[in-house]
């Protein structure tokens, strides 16, 4: 066993029972209050005779801080707050670093995001479905997609929903007025031949859609707020913060408990059902560390296995985003945070489904040199893998990740096609009185290189604890999220998807605790 | 994070290589440069002052010059921190100077910057972008300098 463990067993353990707000044992252990930690939380507590335990790594700051609750304050939140935790990611090209992020704070990722409220495509749940899924199919999710929102454009949709807790919002809509740089841009790209798409949240959307966001009166409407503050209340609801969970406790292949760090000492609670919401990176690092995971690399680290399951930590997949940066020949300033329209287009797609958001940056102004404006690409799928690995034993050491994005010969295709795109974009009237030459990449540089060696994150990693059937052995859970060959124990975050959908994944991974949710109340 | 480029100027290697010994005149060229303070031959202190994206903020940092073969090469190691993110930025300039015909010089310069923190996010998004054109204005001020000063002399 690894050093770490040895120097916290015994002597330094206390029962969670040492902590007088911990006492008893629970029916359900949420572990990982992000964006669908929080959901099954309050979902689960509904029933005042089910005891929940929600443990978040994270602080649980009340009232929330206004770096955090103010939208405007987005960009501030992740350049100044001690709420984002970033895991150095080298690009597979020339070993060069950038930063795949994740929320350290109750409500995850929805407490540090943009904000952005994107469903699956139909293409990607036919996909899961695909995969073994069937559960998942769009018409088995769109329920729980409706019962979510308090959609405020399209309350009366038949494909929307008007009274669920989160609400959402499109801040820019067609008929609005707005900068005479936005409009050069959508005018542009409807005479390249793209449709107009009001609603971004239909099946299968493309053309110039315009965006939903989860901000009301300027707040940000995280999972904390639009669930979990709600059931703060309830007596059979149990929250501890700044509990880092370590691993799981099995009698057997049967999950018991969980082992965790809280004020410096460790901590066991006790639980009849364990759910690991803990995210893409930590919840394959808290299996692996519990010796659940791929045999040969637990042996590696020393740690005892309990359960073999290969594809742990693999499947991993994102977004890459490339700018593309002009030379801006105005100065305009629109708002920093929120783009209000994308782009949705299709080059070089896996399926029939758009597979890039193209986004319009606003203008930077550096004294004493050009005004630059970019224009992004994010690819909306990835046909290479990647995987999550542990670098040690130690849960304090962040585990490591392998990208493996634009590896494969057709996303670098899709890629540059999605580059050339916006190049042809930026060139046409009546686009072109804000657009200035390229100024990177240069035109006669090689973009493919280019894309691939300066990359960054759209910052939806998934996959990494893949769902699927028992018959395929990189699953890790299958459809109703139960982890394979173990008892008691299931999954809930972005970490099930078994590829990544072709949208902004925060609002999956809401969809994915209410489900868990129902799979349990359901199986009890 | 690597950038790298050259310039090409109408002077002799030997005016152009005192000119970027110069710490005053080769730092006046550095876009957004609010001060700069000489600490001895090899090092000197300065803040730059930037508005990147939504970031309004200084770059306070020390330079040394850790290799010198005069009249060909250099490398000058940076390392700053800026005032709203607290990140730390290092880095390491290498310089080449080539005589060209007719009393011309080629500078080679190639950058490698290693920034640490919240900053590091804004990453290639941003920073690439302005650090190719600070590099790129730095130049062009660079080259009109040296060029200025050889035809006054």
């Amino acid at each position: 066993m690894a050093d770490w463990f040895d120097k916290t067993s015994a002597s330094s353990v206390e029962p969670l029972t040492t902590l007088r707000e911990l006492e008893g044992h629970y029916d359900v252990i949420i572990v990982g209050g992000g964006s669908a930690g929080c959901v099954a939380a309050t979902r689960l507590s509904e029933n005042p005779a089910r005891k929940v335990l929600l443990l978040e790594a994270g602080p649980d700051p009340q009232p929330i801080p206004e770096l955090v609750a103010e939208a405007a304050n987005q960009v501030r939140l992740l350049l100044e707050s001690p709420y984002v935790a970033m895991y150095p990611t080298e690009r597979n090209s020339d070993d060069s670093v950038f930063y795949s992020l994740a929320g350290r704070i109750m409500g995850g990722g929805s407490s540090v995001n943009v904000m952005s409220v994107v469903r699956p495509t139909k293409f990607d749940l036919d996909t899961w479905v695909a995969h073994g899924n069937p559960d998942w199919s769009y018409e088995r999710v769109l329920p729980v997609m409706k019962r979510i929102e308090s959609d405020q454009d399209y309350p009366d949709d038949p494909f929307h929903g008007r009274d669920g807790p989160l609400y959402v919002k499109r801040p820019f809509t067609f008929g609005m007025a707005s900068s005479a740089a936005v409009q050069a841009f959508i005018e542009r790209s409807l005479a390249m031949g793209l449709p107009l798409c009001p609603d971004l949240n239909v099946a299968n959307p493309l053309g110039v859609c315009a965006s939903p966001y989860n901000i009301k009166d300027g707040k940000r409407q995280s999972t904390v707020v639009a669930y979990l503050n709600g059931a703060r209340g309830r007596s059979n609801l149990t929250i501890i913060d700044q509990a880092q969970v370590v691993s799981i406790e099995f009698n057997g292949t049967k999950a018991e408990g969980v082992r965790c760090e809280k004020d410096g000492k460790m901590r066991t609670a006790k639980g009849r059902q364990i759910v690991l919401c803990a995210g893409v990176y930590h919840t394959p690092q808290i299996l692996m560390l519990s010796g659940v995971g791929p045999e040969e690399e637990l042996k590696r680290l020393g740690i005892p296995v309990v359960h073999a399951l290969a594809g742990v930590g693999e499947n991993y997949q994102d977004h890459p985003v490339v700018y593309m940066t002009f030379e801006g020949t105005k100065s305009f300033r629109e708002e920093w945070v929120v783009p209000r329209f994308r782009l949705l287009i299709k080059t070089n797609p896996i399926g029939d489904c758009a597979n890039f958001h193209i986004i319009m940056r606003p203008p930077t102004e550096v004294e004493g040199i050009k005004r630059m404006i970019p224009v992004s690409a994010h690819l909306l799928e990835q046909r290479s893998r990647g995987r999550l690995f542990l670098k040690s034993a130690d849960p304090r050491e962040l585990p490591g990740v392998d990208p493996q994005m634009l590896e494969d010969p057709g996303d670098i295709k899709a890629m540059v096609s999605a580059m050339e795109f916006i190049a042809e974009l930026a060139e046409g009237k009546p686009v072109k009185e804000y657009y200035g030459p390229l100024i990177q990449p240069r035109p006669a540089e090689d973009w493919a290189k280019f894309a691939r060696s300066t990359y960054d994150s759209y910052h939806h990693g998934v996959g990494t604890c893949k769902m699927g059937p028992a018959s395929d052995r990189m699953a890790v859970v299958d459809e109703r999220l139960r982890v394979h060959g173990m008892e008691n124990l299931r999954i809930a975050d972005a970490s099930v998807m078994p590829t990544v959908t072709h949208a902004n994944t925060n609002l999956t991974c809401i969809a994915i605790g209410e489900r868990l949710a129902d799979f349990i109340k359901e199986a009890a | 994070m690597k950038l790298s480029g050259t310039i090409d100027v109408d002077v002799p290697a030997g005016k152009a290589w005192d000119f970027v010994n110069d710490i005053g005149r080769f730092s006046s060229c550095l876009p957004g440069l609010e001060k700069v303070t000489q600490i001895d031959d090899r090092t000197f202190d300065g803040i730059i002052g930037a508005t990147v994206g939504p970031i309004s903020g200084k770059f306070s940092f020390r330079s040394t010059i850790v290799e010198n073969a005069p009249p060909k090469a250099m490398v000058v190691r940076t390392e700053g921190t800026d005032s709203v993110t607290k990140s730390a930025m290092s880095g390491d300039l290498s310089l080449t100077l080539t005589e060209l015909e007719g009393n011309r010089t080629q500078m080679a310069y190639y950058a490698d910057v290693d920034i640490k923190g919240r900053l590091a996010i804004l990453g290639d998004m941003v920073l690439r972008a302005t650090a190719t054109l600070l590099l790129e204005e730095f130049s062009r001020r660079l080259k009109r300098a040296l060029e200025a000063d050889v035809k006054s002399v």
